[in-house]
């Protein structure tokens, strides 16, 4: 029956009024679809307000003590067991042999005079040679060379002659050789018509080693051998006649010396340190169980030295400073000298001083910002007691390092450091609130207060991160029953600015931070603590900001 | 005639933009339109023999967005002022929101019935697209990374998927047991033409809640091939393409079976699953792979030491961060051929006939892409008003939408018979509230047209 009826429905009513529904449907879809709304407004478009929250991590620091305290000339030193010193190291260099100790130039001349059998034999038509041998020395006041070797200079010489005719003059030095080569000087010359005949050579000096030890003194000595040729001529000859010549050796650079340099002041100079760990420090007491004073020499000289501290003493300038001298120090300090199979290296030798020969444990815990130091050193200070042997880069120096081995204690040891900053917020109320978030981690048996102040342009404190200047940023970690650490503390701190305090931040130009050290224990003591390489200090900073992004938002960045 | 059918096209083509549908939910049930045999191959059309015109056979655009209404983003408020709701829009996004775009073009589709069996031929294009982005990326633009996402494993895996294909398919239907069940099959040779794979995507970004450090981790792959080496024969976008270089070893199958079966004279039911089949690409592959899945890479601010020195220097800190970056999330690239599944679609659905030119349906569908299952269901009223009418109403729900009112309609004049379906038009006047447009249109030569075909066999003569 129900069917029945349905059928009947269908037939009839249903099928009429589908078609009316497609008809309208149809009509309304064509009108609808024409236009939406959304691509029919104004023009304006407005935005629900929105509150994101951001957080970016700043700054990360894992913090090593090379890190906190390395600067210019530092280091830190590790021992096998970690224990760590820092060393701040100072060095002075001498100047080198081959510049304190010069070859002066060096001149000579010599004469050849023709006898009658040599001017008779020219005469006929005969060519001949005249040999001549002498030998001359160095002027060089006390040095005293046994041989040289030579890297540069000039053997230079002139002839003038009245006798007429030409040839050539060989200038021989056979104690002087290069891979077996003879130094030697060729001048040949020729007769014009006139007298006198001039001519001139030279020839270079480097690469020639040099023995002056043969003959006459057994040093400086020059032996020099003549050949003088000459050609036949029609010209008249005289016995008598003869021939002036100028010799000398220009601008000589030896790369060894072999004999004595004299008494010879080789250094008076000094330089300073500077120890940075109190480069800011403010108050408070540092102290450090065994500092020590390492002096190394380095010589290169084969020579007899004397050489020693003038001076050695902490030293703060300005208003408060003051300068301590620094005392047990062995004078004159050991030098270790090459042997002559040597030449040429740098031996070292070096001295220690600390609390057990010296007061520079009350000279260091006075926070000196830097050590000062005068240094000599003298050549052959007692004479010609040995013959010398050095190189144009003989050299001394001394390496001044001041150890802080890290064992110590701090009571209320303040660091202030003032650093430029800045940050540019647009002038408009789309800050909520930012929070500043500190995490730290304490691997130091250090207790680390701190503050930070915000500076404006004239260097005046606007606000300040923490509640106070001592904020107990990061306690010290704790101890063990051997000394060190067993756990590192950590803290997280969150410093929240409103959108007022946030605004305040265009004013910033600088920061001064702030830190306060104290080793720390139970009862109010500052004991002494080690300080070994794992130690660590990490402190990351991380900023959450949450803004009002809105119309008048987009106002703003739109005017802009 | 050929001018209004084109006007007809135009109009038809204006429809697809704002018109709400779903995916052949209302042709399902077209008994008068032979295109139905492509969601069930067991099902026949009322014509013995059909042929549809080459170049207007089928064209069929799916536009489907599962994520936010046009509502959740914007209004016009009474100052005729366009106002955005950033937040409402965050809001209505879920974890991962696609939005998809396929577009299918039968070149030649024909079929004829022979005794108890029905044949078609089809030949089409077929381009699958889908962007997927996820929320918690506008998340972090919208709410940030400070609030509520602190801690939060946020994943910005965007996914771009693309598949172009030709598809020649053949299709065979039989009756058997006395017409009351009929079963068929249907096979395709497919060739592809270009792929973009994206297998996988995250990207992990974390906000530590103690120090807010950043932590990233990636695990990507993409898979492109095309049969054309874009990359390496000077390829121009709009240039001249030699066509000498295109390779064809993309091949791949598909198989789709259907069944019908009348339980009683009124009451025939019908299942299908479609397009259970792959492709694999050969041709021109490029395969993007992070190279180390389980690397983080972690950012904890610029180092103090950097900031705080004589000479702070902020950029060599930044480069250490895009290198790390860089060197941790490090893609390798290969060339491994690889293989992607078709989407698949399974239908199961019941229809009720009043008489027999009228009948109702109920329509279960699912989609399974990417592991991921798309469920629908379709209530329609199909019915032969007249000769020259064919009329489906039907409303679905999908999307987890509630508003998708589909129309398909097929027109006849003699032979000809023009058809047009769209699953949602209640969309198109709620179109604030619609996500998903899936339209076809189309036109037919259909031949010895008769009602008692109309639903399964021989049988329906005795509802008349």
């Amino acid at each position: 029956m129900i069917y029945e009826i349905a059928k009947v429905f269908f037939k009839t009513i249903m099928l009429k009024k589908i078609k009316t529904l497609l008809y309208g449907t149809a009509s309304v879809l064509a009108l609808h679809s024409c236009m939406p709304e959304e691509f029919n407004t104004n023009g304006k478009v407005r935005i629900d307000e929105i509150n994101p929250e951001y957080a970016i991590p700043l700054i990360s620091s894992d913090l090593t003590l090379d890190d906190l305290v390395k600067k210019g000339g530092s280091f830190v030193k590790k021992y096998d067991d970690g224990f760590i010193s820092l060393v701040y190291r100072g060095q002075i260099y001498s100047s080198t042999a081959g510049e304190v100790i010069p070859i002066p130039d060096q001149d000579f001349n010599q004469t050849i005079v023709l006898n009658s059998t040599q001017a008779i034999a020219l005469s006929n038509g005969q060519s001949i040679v005249v040999s001549l041998q002498t030998n001359k020395s160095f002027s060089l006041g006390s040095k005293e060379i046994d041989s040289l070797w030579l890297k540069a200079g000039a053997l230079v010489a002139s002839i003038s002659s009245e006798i007429r005719t030409g040839g050539s003059l060989k200038i021989s030095f056979e104690d002087a050789k290069n891979l077996g080569t003879v130094l030697s000087v060729n001048i040949p010359f020729g007769y014009g018509g006139s007298t006198p005949v001039m001519a001139n050579g030279n020839t270079t000096l480097a690469g020639y080693k040099w023995n002056m030890s043969k003959g006459g003194a057994g040093f400086n000595m020059v032996n020099i051998k003549f050949d003088l040729s000459l050609n036949a001529t029609v010209e008249p000859v005289s016995a008598g006649n003869q021939m002036n010549i100028n010799f000398g050796f220009k601008e000589m650079k030896f790369s060894r010396f072999y004999g004595y340099v004299g008494q010879v002041n080789l250094m008076n100079g000094g330089d300073t340190i500077d120890l940075s760990i109190f480069d800011n420090s403010s108050m408070g007491t540092f102290t450090v169980e065994d500092p020590k004073v390492k002096i190394i020499i380095g010589n290169s000289f084969g020579v007899p030295i004397k050489a020693g501290f003038t001076k050695l003493a902490g030293f703060t300038s300005g208003p408060g400073g003051f300068q301590t001298n620094i005392t047990g120090l062995p004078n004159p300090l050991p030098v270790n000298l090459p042997t002559i199979a040597q030449i040429g290296q740098i031996l070292y030798d070096s001295v220690m001083i600390d609390k057990s020969v010296s007061n520079i444990k009350t000279v260091i815990n006075q926070k000196p910002k830097q050590v000062i130091f005068q240094t000599y050193v003298d050549l052959n200070p007692n004479g010609k007691l040995q013959r010398n042997f050095i190189t144009d880069n003989s050299q001394i120096n001394f390496v001044v390092d001041v150890e802080f081995p890290l064992y110590g204690s701090a009571k209320n040891f303040v660091l202030e450091r003032e650093q430029s900053a800045g940050v540019a917020l647009p002038n408009v109320d789309f800050i909520d609130n930012v929070l500043l978030r500190f995490t730290g981690e304490n691997g130091y048996p250090i207790d680390l207060s701190t503050q930070v102040y915000l500076l404006d342009e004239a260097g005046v404190a606007f606000d300040s991160i923490f509640a106070d200047k001592s904020y107990k940023f990061l306690e010290a970690a704790a101890i063990g029953t051997d000394g060190k650490v067993v756990s590192a503390t950590k803290k997280t701190t969150d410093i929240v600015f409103d959108s007022q305090r946030a605004k305040r931040l265009n004013h910033l130009k600088k920061v001064k931070l702030r830190a306060e050290l104290a080793t720390t224990a139970g009862g109010g003591t500052y004991p002494s603590v080690k300080l070994y390489s794992n130690y660590k200090l990490g402190i990351n900073i991380g900023i959450k900001a949450k803004f009002k992004v809105n119309n008048e938002l987009l106002d703003s960045l739109g005017k802009k | 005639m050929l001018k209004r059918i084109f006007t007809l096209q135009i109009i038809a083509l204006g429809f697809v933009l704002s018109v709400n549908a779903q995916h052949n939910l209302t042709m399902y049930n077209m008994h008068t339109l032979p295109q139905r045999i492509q969601v069930n191959p067991a099902s026949v059309p009322d014509s013995r023999f059909f042929i549809s015109m080459p170049g207007f056979a089928s064209i069929h655009m799916l536009y489907n967005n599962d994520g936010f209404k046009l509502k959740n983003l914007v209004s016009v408020d009474d100052s005729n002022r366009l106002v955005v709701h950033p937040l409402s829009f965050y809001n209505a996004l879920k974890k991962d929101n696609r939005l998809g775009m396929d577009v299918s073009y039968d070149i030649l589709n024909f079929g004829f019935k022979m005794r108890k069996s029905y044949f078609t031929v089809c030949l089409g294009e077929k381009i699958k697209s889908q962007f997927s982005f996820p929320k918690d990326f506008m998340g972090l633009f919208i709410i940030g990374n400070g609030g509520q996402n602190l801690g939060k494993d946020m994943n910005f895996n965007f996914g771009f998927d693309m598949m172009a294909y030709n598809d020649l398919s053949a299709t065979y239907s039989r009756s058997f047991l006395k017409d009351k069940l009929r079963l068929g099959v249907k096979g395709s040779y497919l060739n592809g033409i270009l792929n973009v794979n994206t297998e996988k995507s995250d990207l992990i970004f974390n906000t530590h809640p103690d120090d807010f450090h950043y932590t990233v981790q990636s695990n990507i792959k993409v898979n492109t091939s095309s049969i054309l080496d874009t990359l390496n024969t000077g390829f121009k976008p709009g240039g001249n393409i030699d066509f000498n270089v295109l390779k064809n070893k993309n091949r791949g199958m598909a198989m789709s079976f259907g069944a019908t079966y009348q339980l009683i004279p009124k009451i025939v039911l019908s299942a299908s699953i479609v397009d259970l089949g792959y492709i694999d690409w050969k041709d021109n592959v490029q395969n993007y792979e992070t190279e180390n899945p389980s690397r983080k890479a972690e950012f904890y601010g610029l180092k103090m030491q950097d900031l705080f020195n004589d000479n702070p220097n902020t950029d060599s800190s930044f480069k250490a961060i895009v290198d790390t970056l860089t060197s941790k999330l490090k893609l390798k690239s290969t060339h491994n051929s690889y293989r992607t599944t078709l989407p698949t679609s399974i239908y199961l659905g019941g229809n009720f006939w009043i008489t027999k030119r009228h009948n109702f349906g109920v329509l279960f569908y699912g989609n399974y892409f990417q592991k991921k299952l798309n469920p629908a269901i379709t209530l329609s009223y199909n019915g032969k008003l007249t000769k020259v009418l064919g009329i489906s109403v039907s409303y679905s729900m999908i999307n987890k939408s509630f508003v998708n009112g589909g129309v398909g309609l097929t027109l006849n004049g003699g032979p000809f018979q023009y058809y047009l379906v769209a699953d949602n038009v209640l969309g198109m006047i709620k179109y604030k509230n619609a996500n998903t447009v899936d339209f076809r249109t189309g036109i037919n030569f259909t031949f010895r047209r008769k009602d008692k075909q109309a639903g399964l066999s021989g049988k329906s003569k005795k509802l008349g």
